[in-house]
């Protein structure tokens, strides 16, 4: 297929329509609008639900609503939207249901601002919600990425009867990039016979819920979410690595941070300097051992962390490299974009040369 | 090569390039030494406006007009010296860089009283890579909101076609089929292409409206060298 210009937030929208969402619930912020937006002209179309709900506490337990029976469902928002779904997100991920969550984040905290940032990591990975419960988090940093991986999402959160959430900046909701439409893989899922879809007089009712009032149930179920949570540590991974054997520094970014990184190593290429880059794509599960092994290599001399946050990312990172080499932050937070250079300064100071 | 004076209103599709080519229209005017204003009304998007470039159109001469916050905020506030701009003083060009698709040109019907007492030419801004506007039929429906939201009528079609930095001589040439027919059926005239430096070369007799060479300015954080002012382009 040919090459087309495609915001990256109506390109989200576009990728569900092709994956199958034929629901989706949403409340205005920016900069995430172009997704509802697009969902509203062309979600009928494509025979489904565009529903703007009174608030994202009711939208997020519509997609509850919309998973339990079955359906492809998606909601997006951006950070303060995301967190007021926490509760709904945590009751999604108990009752084991499948929907895709996008976070177009911005500034924070609280109302913050609406320019690009990446304050919601912590939030997307450590569980903004109640209790002991995961999200796969997938982190696109190119808008091609973005459909690619929205495809990939709905896929994945059948599979494990598991909301994903795609983690993106404000950069890659807003700006213009080419996309070529792939047609998906066709992949073996699961049948949904938990879903609640009317009996037919001929078993017994499916019931969707979080609350095990006995104890023992209860950690009983916790277990068996995460024996599922170790299948996806163990087969969810993605990352990418461009790293040179003759690294002298190895960033760790992902969205658009990690496009930075490639611009400053392209800087240092300049003055001397071999950079790689580790782009964690899960950033939960995290590429935990691919990174310390990157880290490992004889060559690289320092760790730098890059992120539109002021320390989150840089914890996994720290867990992952363990010691074995210094890790350091280049970060920003609030709503402004590092530089190339302020990424390449960094790296500089990491080596010990500025 | 494209009528400037005194009052030109850029319009389109979001995502078509009517930033870039309001932007670049402003150098191009103010290098002919007139005393040009640009103003940027989008009152939807806050991201890649043209108040971005603000520091080097400044130092060009270029006065930047812009809504509440210097545009960092979705707020729909204009500007009280907008109202100025409407009166299309002919000792100047005024270039109005209004939001995208029909709710960004919205704007314009708060001046409509103005309007209608000024000459002024109102371009739409066409790129057939973008999906809503790829087709004749999806780009007459959205001239025919625009018009209807904003209470003018178009003046003239711009062939933007591009697909960034992968941009072929095809694409501009798809761009100019879908210009002319969208010119035919619409009565719109079909006035100028505009393209990046290097492709105006390859254009030459290919396409019947004049070229205007392109020089990318809105460029994404990992594009640019420096925070603000300066264009050092860094290639992926």
């Amino acid at each position: 297929m040919s090459k087309e210009l495609w915001k990256g937030n109506e390109a989200i929208a576009e990728a569900a329509i092709r994956a199958g969402c034929r629901y989706f619930f949403g409340y205005p912020i920016t900069p995430q609008n172009e997704i509802p937006e697009y969902m509203s002209l062309h979600l009928p179309e494509a025979g489904g639900v565009f529903l703007q709900a009174e608030s994202e506490v009711a939208a997020i337990n519509m997609v509850y609503g919309a998973a339990g029976s079955g359906a492809r469902v998606m909601t997006s928002s951006s950070s303060p939207g995301i967190s007021l779904k926490q509760e709904g997100i945590s009751y999604l991920a108990g009752a084991e249901l499948p929907c895709v969550i996008v976070n177009i984040m911005r500034g924070g905290p609280g109302l913050g601002t609406i320019q690009p940032a990446q304050g919601d990591y912590f939030q997307a990975t450590r569980g903004g919600g109640n209790g002991d419960y995961r999200l796969i988090v997938l982190a696109p940093s190119t808008i091609q990425e973005a459909c690619d991986h929205v495809r990939d999402a709905f896929d994945i959160a059948d599979r494990y009867r598991n909301p994903v959430m795609i983690l993106a900046d404000g950069m890659i909701g807003q700006m213009m990039e080419a996309v070529e439409w792939q047609p998906s893989e066709s992949r073996t899922l699961p049948e949904k016979t938990w879903a609640t879809v009317g009996t037919g007089g001929t078993r017994k009712p499916n019931i969707i819920n979080s609350l095990f009032i006995d104890p023992n149930e209860s950690e009983r179920h916790n277990a068996h979410l995460n024996e599922k949570y170790d299948v996806m540590r163990a087969e969810e991974v993605r990352y990418e690595a461009t790293i040179p054997d003759d690294a002298d520094v190895l960033f760790v970014a992902y969205g658009t941070p990690a496009r930075l990184a490639k611009a400053a190593i392209r800087l240092l290429a300049k003055e001397g300097i071999t950079g790689g880059l580790f782009r964690p794509i899960s950033l939960w599960p995290f590429p935990e051992k691919p990174l310390n092994e990157a880290a490992s290599a004889a060559s690289v001399k320092a760790v730098v962390t890059v992120e539109m946050s002021l320390g989150q990312l840089v914890d996994d990172v720290k867990i992952a490299v363990n010691g074995v080499k210094p890790v350091s932050l280049c970060g920003k937070a609030g709503g402004i974009v590092p530089t190339p250079r302020e990424v390449a300064d960094a790296a500089l100071a990491a080596l010990g040369r500025k | 090569m494209i009528d400037l004076s005194p009052l030109t209103l850029i319009g389109g599709h979001y995502g078509s390039g009517k930033t870039e080519v309001a932007v670049n229209l402003a150098f191009l005017a103010r290098k002919t030494g007139r005393d040009v204003t640009l103003a940027d009304v989008d009152i939807v998007n806050p991201y890649f406006r043209s108040y971005e470039q603000r520091v080097p159109l400044e130092d060009a001469g270029i006065r930047v007009v812009t809504g509440a916050l210097g545009g960092t905020a979705d707020l729909p506030a204009l500007p009280a010296e907008l109202g100025r701009l409407f009166t299309a003083d002919p000792a100047e060009t005024a270039i109005i860089d209004l939001g995208g698709d029909p709710v960004g040109a919205r704007v314009l019907a708060r001046y409509h009283d103005q309007l209608d007492d000024v000459a002024f030419q109102f371009y739409l801004v066409l790129n057939a890579n973008r999906p809503e506007t790829g087709t004749a039929d999806k780009a007459l429906a959205m001239i025919a909101e625009i018009e209807s939201l904003s209470r003018q009528h178009m003046t003239g079609i711009i062939n933007n076609t591009h697909l960034l930095d992968d941009t072929t001589v095809e694409d501009v040439l798809k761009g100019d089929r879908l210009a002319r027919e969208v010119a035919a059926r619409s009565g719109i005239p079909f006035v100028l292409t505009t393209v990046l430096e290097h492709l105006v070369p390859v254009l030459e007799n290919r396409v019947q409206v004049p070229v205007m060479p392109l020089t990318r300015r809105m460029l994404k954080p990992w594009e640019s060298n420096k925070s603000e002012g300066e264009f050092e382009w860094l290639h992926e």
